[in-house]
């Protein structure tokens, strides 16, 4: 059963975009998807976000469009006092920080992490445990999102975000907390790397 | 100054590793913990972290320091995975050290100081690994010459006083890892420092190692006596130990085949703690006439006699004391309480090891190591001087200020007093009970700590094992033994105060006693008194009770002492108990 089937049920799917952020390790890149029948391709980014030696420049990271390759917006890695930021236009669209905050285009938005141990508690997300669910965001009505359910299964990270708005932007937004804590797991291998 | 937890780093060492050794590398050689002061080592599978990293005022710098340290041992396996190709994972079942391994098929020939060669081996395999490193990653370049370097200059220790070898050796380390020399090298060994490092320099790949540390051994041997033992030197600050061959276990002492340096006995790695655990401190000068050996066991025998009556007397005053018997248990051994000793050690085999290995950790994270304890006295120039540099280096001082190091004084002296009275032969109560003591002794006994073990009924007290006695066989067979020679009646009152008179004179600190009992007295409100008078001579009582029905009498006999000095154990699961004496211990702050 895909996740995306599962929570179906917790009646958000019919309101809300879903979007799915997914590495692939093999082809090393990142697909942001636009969940729907079909699904699309939203846009593209060139890297797993898994460093290895022989990374070109580790600090920023194109996001294109899958079939004309232009850039849409790019993703700073551990600058200026963020974990990750996503930026388009030269304009900070999300941006998660070494405090572990969360900014919307520059605004704080509160925001709940949650553990695995402490969604699994909990009968309706039990069975996301064998999709490889890590952890959750659950964002307040300021935001543009709504949940973000964070997975990992072997080397590759996937996120779903549960948007307000159809909107691409939503996805880019969530972008930086589905990949928060793989970078943030790297940390001092991007201070290693660093010229 | 701060000093980080390494614990709190692990997902993000563990990426480390998969970073240097290789994908999901993390997951076959594993980050283990070591104490607070234990250098970064590995055994070619498993990496030993120290437990916290505080050389740093700043936390970053501590974090990058254990994260290098980290890639340091990640890319020492890497190299170990190259050189054993295939067989590496034949190695690693047969739980192999690889570090090991590699140096028994290397250096088998270098007889004269095969330990010599270790440490060569050492500095050539770190200065390949750290040159590299830092080629590679421009941020642990900058973090080695901004903070490592100058730190790891500043804690080498000087020359002056050490043998021409250990000198030599220090400066090559110097000169090999640091890259300069902190002090002038003495004119006769200048060419020598110079070729043996354009030497070190060659070695491009493990596969030349064997060469190159030849090369420097022959060149060592032909200038220097290398048949010296040769000695501990600092560690390098964040490439780990240097100051012996790397056997891939933190500080394991010396090498089988080399003699340990002067003035200590082969068998003896260390300095003895503790005189025998009869709870004085270890006296430098004191083992001195050990040397000797032949007085010494002529005076263990004086001392045995000598105790012994001291012991009696010591009973008497007690029997008139508290109106009491005392009855030592003689052991017995006899088929059928070996046999039943065995029953007793198989059916609680898990529950005695878990134990041991808790006390055994416990006892050496708190009562062995040397502490400087407040209100010592400060040594005001040590310590200015300390802060004075720390603050312009930036790289912390060993912390050390006090006039005296002494050695951590707490050690718990513990008495166990089992009651034998008829109502609990019912149920099979006192087979549980002998149980109980038996698990408990063995716990303990792993410790050097003192440990009484009693049992009582009818005002008679039964010394299975008394204070000064070390725990052993004998003691476990009069376990066995025990048996009540009297009418019976259970009075604990007298009891519990002649052990607690015992207990009394011992010098160790806390004291305890746990009374494991049915909890029927015939004299309640004396036993309660009992525990009182005990507890307001700072000894805990800890009354543990076998039988949910008998709680009451439980929580009557300790109201005056407090509710948490008691605790009960259903029949049919007192192999709780020793999981309970633990939980009292860390209840009483004894073990945290």
């Amino acid at each position: 059963m895909r996740c995306l089937d599962y929570l179906k049920h917790l009646g958000l799917r019919d309101k809300m975009a879903q979007y799915l952020v997914r590495t692939n390790k093999n082809e090393k890149k990142t697909y942001i998807l636009r969940v729907g029948t079909p699904a699309e391709i939203a846009g593209v980014i060139y890297s797993d976000f898994n460093l290895n030696l022989g990374n070109r420049d580790i600090s920023t990271e194109d996001i294109v469009n899958f079939l004309s390759n232009k850039s849409i917006a790019r993703v700073e890695l551990n600058q200026h006092g963020n974990v990750v930021a996503v930026k388009s236009k030269r304009k900070d669209l999300s941006a998660y920080t070494q405090n572990g905050e969360y900014k919307e285009e520059g605004i704080i938005i509160p925001h709940r992490k949650i553990a695995k141990n402490v969604l699994l508690s909990r009968p309706e997300y039990k069975a996301l445990e064998e999709m490889g669910l890590t952890h959750a965001y659950f964002l307040g009505d300021r935001s543009s999102l709504s949940q973000v359910f964070c997975f990992e299964k072997d080397a590759d990270i996937s996120g779903v975000i549960y948007a307000r708005e159809l909107d691409d932007l939503s996805a880019l937004k969530g972008l930086a907390l589905v990949i928060a804590q793989r970078i943030e797991e790297q940390d001092f291998i991007f201070e290693f790397m660093r010229k | 100054m701060s000093s980080i937890n390494t614990s709190r780093l692990s997902e993000k060492l563990e990426r480390i590793i998969d970073f240097r050794v290789g994908e999901r590398a993390s997951k076959r050689c594993p980050i283990i913990l070591q104490g607070d002061a234990s250098c970064p080592a590995t055994d070619g599978t498993q990496i030993f972290l120290p437990r916290r990293e505080g050389h740093f005022v700043s936390e970053r710098d501590n974090e990058i320091s254990i994260a290098d340290s980290t890639a340091h041992e990640g890319d020492h396996i890497r190299e170990y995975e190259t050189y054993f190709g295939a067989e590496v994972e034949v190695l690693r079942e047969q739980k192999a050290n690889l570090s090991r391994e590699f140096h028994q098929r290397n250096y088998a020939e270098l007889k004269e100081n095969p330990a010599l060669a270790g440490w060569i081996d050492n500095i050539v395999k770190d200065r390949r690994i750290d040159d590299q490193r830092r080629e590679q990653l421009p941020g642990v370049r900058r973090h080695y010459e901004e903070v490592l370097a100058p730190a790891a200059e500043y804690l080498r220790p000087s020359v002056k006083g050490m043998s021409e070898l250990d000198s030599f050796r220090e400066q090559y380390l110097q000169k090999s890892l640091i890259g300069r020399v902190v002090e002038p090298v003495p004119e006769k060994h200048a060419t020598l420092l110079e070729e043996v490092v354009s030497i070190t320099l060659t070695a491009d790949s493990i596969t030349r190692d064997k060469e190159v540390v030849s090369r420097i051994y022959q060149l060592l041997k032909e200038n220097f006596d290398i048949h010296q033992p040769i000695s501990r030197l600092p560690p390098m600050l964040g490439t780990g130990d240097h100051s012996q061959p790397s056997s891939g276990q933190p500080q394991q002492g010396y090498g089988k085949e080399v003699k340990p340096r002067e003035g200590r006995e082969g068998k003896e790695k260390k300095p003895k703690k503790l005189d025998e655990g009869k709870g004085k401190l270890y006296k430098p000068n004191k083992n001195k006439e050990d040397a000797s050996g032949n007085n010494k066991r002529d005076k263990d025998d004086e001392n045995i006699g000598r105790n012994e009556k001291d012991r009696a007397s010591i009973y008497q005053q007690a029997e008139k004391d508290y109106g009491i018997r005392i009855h030592v248990v003689e052991p017995q051994f006899t088929s059928e309480m070996a046999q039943r000793e065995e029953s007793f050690r198989d059916r609680y085999a898990g529950e005695i090891e878990s134990m041991k290995r808790i006390f055994r950790q416990l006892q050496l994270k708190h009562y062995g190591e040397k502490r400087d304890f407040q209100g010592q006295e400060l040594s005001y120039e040590d310590y200015m001087q300390s802060e004075l540099e720390s603050r312009v280096t930036g790289i912390k001082g060993t912390g050390r200020y006090f006039k005296r190091d002494t050695q951590n004084e707490q050690r718990p002296a513990w008495a166990v007093l089992a009651d034998i009275t008829p109502s609990t032969e019912q149920y099979k109560i006192l087979e549980q009970i002998r149980a109980g003591l038996f698990i408990n002794a063995e716990a303990l006994g792993v410790t050097d700590w003192p440990m009484g073990l009693f049992g009582f009924s009818n005002n008679v007290l039964y010394v299975i094992n008394d204070f000064p006695d070390r725990y052993s066989p004998t003691s476990s067979n009069k376990i066995m033994t025990l048996k009540r020679e009297d009418s019976g009646g259970t009075y604990l009152g007298s009891p519990l105060r002649t052990v607690g008179s015992l207990l009394k004179r011992q010098t160790e600190h806390p004291k305890g006693i746990t009374i494991i009992t049915d909890g029927e007295d015939q004299n309640l409100d004396d036993a309660k008194a009992a525990m009182r008078e005990v507890y307001d001579q700072k000894m805990y009582p800890f009354l543990v009770v076998i039988g949910r029905k008998f709680e009451k009498y439980a929580r009557s006999l300790t109201e005056d002492i407090g509710s948490d000095h008691y605790t009960v154990i259903d029949r049919d699961k007192v192999y709780e108990l020793p999981n309970e004496m633990f939980r009292l211990f860390k209840t009483f702050g004894i073990a945290r």
